[in-house]
């Protein structure tokens, strides 16, 4: 048997491994991954970085841009000329722009930037123009509202027409053109009233003066304060026209152009009062009068007519009813004084309360003359009481007066069985009266019983459910007279010129001489104190007839009846008891 | 140096590390596979010398076995002619084919180690070259990558 041995290629020779080959390779790749991986998150943190910081700057730069542009706004608004401010506006956003675009920031933020800017600018330019737009239409609203006013108050009425034309088209609603037109019906019926002030403040007085004034056809626009308004107005025309003509007066009394009460009617009757006009009657009649230059020459008349002025302008109310005869009076005494700064000073404190314009206590020394007015009040010159009886208190016409009643809300038939002339037994039945209290008054006046004790009972009892009467108080001390069956009342006359008046008169005049050779002192409390106590101590603690050698002189003019409403002007003399040379001042 | 070139730099650098790396991954892979065809090839030559060297050792135990056949016959007395020599037709017959099966698996054998030599190169032709491209796109796609962080962090896009 024959053995071969064969051969074998034997085990085939390992290869090599693809995947270790590579495995550098891919480590490589891997470490560069890695690093990529590195720079990209570097990426992302210097976004990050940059991010923040951009934000920053551009949070830095609003904030820069919103404070300069509030405060542009503001000057903008303090402007007057709207129609500009959306141009300037621009330009300024321009500026923002400018200065946006010089920041340090990349494109993107820039960008970005850019946007907010645009954004930011579109909303305040917004704002800014229906800013102006509201100041246009509101300075247009102002304006022809101005100019409503402005041809109301020249009363052009055909402007004010034309003017208010305008109102729809700058956008005033239907009631707020109502309201203009009600403001220009009331300012028309107030001029027309003031107008009337000017050209017959007497008529106009007379009719604002009427309680029934404002209900009456054609005043329904006009109000309370209106009323007392032109009163004002009316009363310092008043002023002003009685001044002027007080002062011309006295020029053609002086040139001798005016002699008579007929000259006085020819020149000043068809614009002043008839009141006023007695009063310049009174005048020149006492100037007339024989003596009265020597009158008015007497030192001891002066002393009294400046005190007795002073006091008269430190107290006189200006819208009393009886002003124009107490400013005919005033004026018509300072006339009577001789140049110098006593006159001159009295001259002006008239002026200063003729235009209303009266400064009180511009000094310590103004003070001290007000105060003495004042004292005098206080009775601290000498008391002031006076008595009368209960008849004559009556018979002076407190009872016995018509007008007085009829003024003080009387009606005429009341005032006619209180005067005890007649009865009207309605009126009577109407207070309360019994048919039987009626025929026993209407008995009594018919037989001219009447008495005082009826008087005040009647007085007393249509008093009731009137309200407040001026006489009131009259008649409660009279009435208090007669229960206690007293014969006299004893009542507080300022209106008598007695020894305290001429105290005060004197003390006025004195310090008024006083100031006029102290000009430099008005002010120094401590002078003004001392002439104030030295003065006092002479007029006060001295008798009056140790301070003067004769009576004050008068220009004599007839009293026939006290006044009513004055408490510190008159100087009537007490009947019967007119000194031999009578007093100087008119009633 | 900015922080954003700092990170750009980086970018770069890794970017370029991932691209040599993937460069070095195809050059390994080509080099593997070059080698191991080689050795693939070795291997085909050694299996070839082989198979000649079993062929001539077939065909010379096959000479023998005809031998043996002719002389056992002879021995016999038998005369070549016949069934002896039909039967020492058949044996070589049999042994020519023994030879040829050899020769044949030998070739077989040849072929498929050589094409697997080439299959080897071919496969590492083709990692290598998907690699680069997988590096360039890698590169191209990394060097974008890093422009593009810094255009970003640098607020330029």
């Amino acid at each position: 048997m024959i053995q071969t041995r064969y051969l074998d290629a034997g085990p085939a020779l390992p290869q090599a491994s693809m995947e270790a080959a590579m495995a550098k390779g891919r480590a490589m790749e891997n470490m560069g991954n890695t690093i990529q991986a590195v720079g990209e998150q570097g990426f992302k943190i210097a976004q990050r970085v940059r991010e923040s910081e951009e934000a920053a700057t551009m949070s830095a730069y609003f904030a820069s841009i919103d404070e300069e542009a509030g405060k542009f706004s503001n000057e903008l608004l303090s402007r007057n000329d709207p129609h500009q401010w959306p141009t300037d506006w621009k330009q300024k956003v321009e500026q923002f722009k400018a200065q946006g675009t010089a920041l340090d920031l990349s494109p993107v933020a820039k960008q970005a930037l850019d946007l907010k800017v645009q954004d930011w600018s579109t909303q305040r330019s917004i704002r800014m123009e229906a800013l102006a737009a509201t100041r246009i239409v509101s300075e247009g609203r102002a304006t022809v509202l101005n100019n409503i006013d402005l041809a109301a108050g020249r009363n052009d009425w055909e402007a004010v027409d034309l003017h208010k034309e305008q109102l729809g088209g700058l956008g005033f609603m239907p009631s707020e053109i109502d309201q203009v037109n009600q403001k220009l019906a009331s300012q028309r019926a107030r001029q027309e009233l003031s107008e009337d002030s000017a050209t017959d403040f007497q008529g106009t007085l007379d009719r604002l003066n009427d309680p029934d004034f404002l209900s009456q056809p054609g005043n329904e626009l006009l109000t309370k304060e209106d009323v007392e308004f032109a009163k004002k107005e009316a009363y310092q025309q008043q002023r002003f026209t009685i001044g002027a003509a007080s002062n011309e007066f006295a020029d053609l009394v002086a040139l001798g152009k005016i002699r008579s009460a007929a000259d006085i009617d020819e020149k000043f009757g068809s614009t002043l009062p008839p009141r006023v006009l007695q009063e310049f009657k009174a005048s020149l009649a006492a100037q007339m009068e024989e003596g009265f230059k020597a009158k008015a020459a007497d030192p001891k008349y002066r002393e009294q007519v400046i005190g007795y002025v002073e006091n008269a302008i430190t107290t006189l109310p200006l819208e009393m009813d009886k002003f124009p005869e107490k400013q005919v009076q005033i004026q018509d005494l300072i006339n009577t004084l001789p140049t110098g700064p006593t006159k001159t000073a009295l001259m002006k404190r008239v002026q200063d309360t003729v235009e209303g314009n009266n400064k009180e206590f511009e000094t310590a020394a103004d003070a001290t003359m007000a105060s003495m007015a004042q004292l005098y009040k206080e009775k601290r010159f000498g008391d002031v009481y006076s008595e009368k009886t209960v008849a004559s208190a009556i018979d002076d016409g407190f009872f016995n007066n018509k007008k007085k009643l009829l003024d003080d809300g009387y009606t005429e038939n009341q005032a006619e069985i209180i005067m005890g002339k007649s009865v009207d037994p309605d009126t009577m039945k109407a207070a309360g009266y019994s048919a039987d209290d009626v025929k026993k008054y209407i008995e009594k006046i018919e037989k001219n019983k009447l008495t005082d004790t009826d008087r005040v009972e009647l007085f007393r009892r249509f008093s009731n459910n009137k309200g407040e009467s001026k006489l009131t108080g009259y008649q409660a001390k009279i009435s208090q007279a007669i229960q206690r069956g007293e014969t006299t009342i004893k009542e507080t006359d300022f209106d008598k010129l007695g020894p305290a008046e001429i105290k005060r008169n004197q003390a006025m005049t004195a310090f008024r001489l006083w100031m006029n050779a102290n000009p430099d002192k008005l002010d120094d409390y401590d002078a003004v104190k001392a002439a104030r106590a030295e003065i006092l101590d002479l007029t006060i603690n001295q008798q009056a007839d140790e301070l003067f050698f004769a009576p004050p002189v008068s220009r004599a003019v007839p009293v026939n009846e006290p006044p009513a409403d004055s408490q510190d002007f008159g100087v009537l003399p007490p009947k019967g008891t007119a000194p031999e040379v009578p007093l100087f001042l008119p009633r | 140096m900015s922080f954003v070139a700092t990170a750009a730099i980086v970018t770069v650098v890794g970017a370029a590390a991932t691209f040599y790396g993937q460069q070095q991954q195809a050059k390994a892979a080509e080099a593997t596979a070059k080698y191991n065809a080689s050795i693939q090839r070795d291997q085909a030559a050694r299996e070839n010398q082989v198979a000649a060297e079993n062929l001539r050792r077939k065909t010379r135990e096959n000479n023998a076995r005809l031998a043996q056949v002719r002389a056992s016959t002879a021995s016999k007395g038998l005369a070549m002619e016949g069934s002896p020599l039909a039967v020492l037709g058949e044996s070589s017959f049999m042994l020519e084919r023994e030879i040829n099966d050899i020769s044949y698996q030998a070739s077989a054998q040849y072929q498929a180690t050589a094409q697997g030599a080439k299959m080897t190169l071919w496969e590492g032709k083709q990692t290598a070259s998907a690699i680069r491209t997988n590096s360039y796109t890698s590169l191209a796609g990394n060097l974008a990558s890093a422009g593009s962080g810094y255009l970003t962090s640098s607020g330029k896009v």
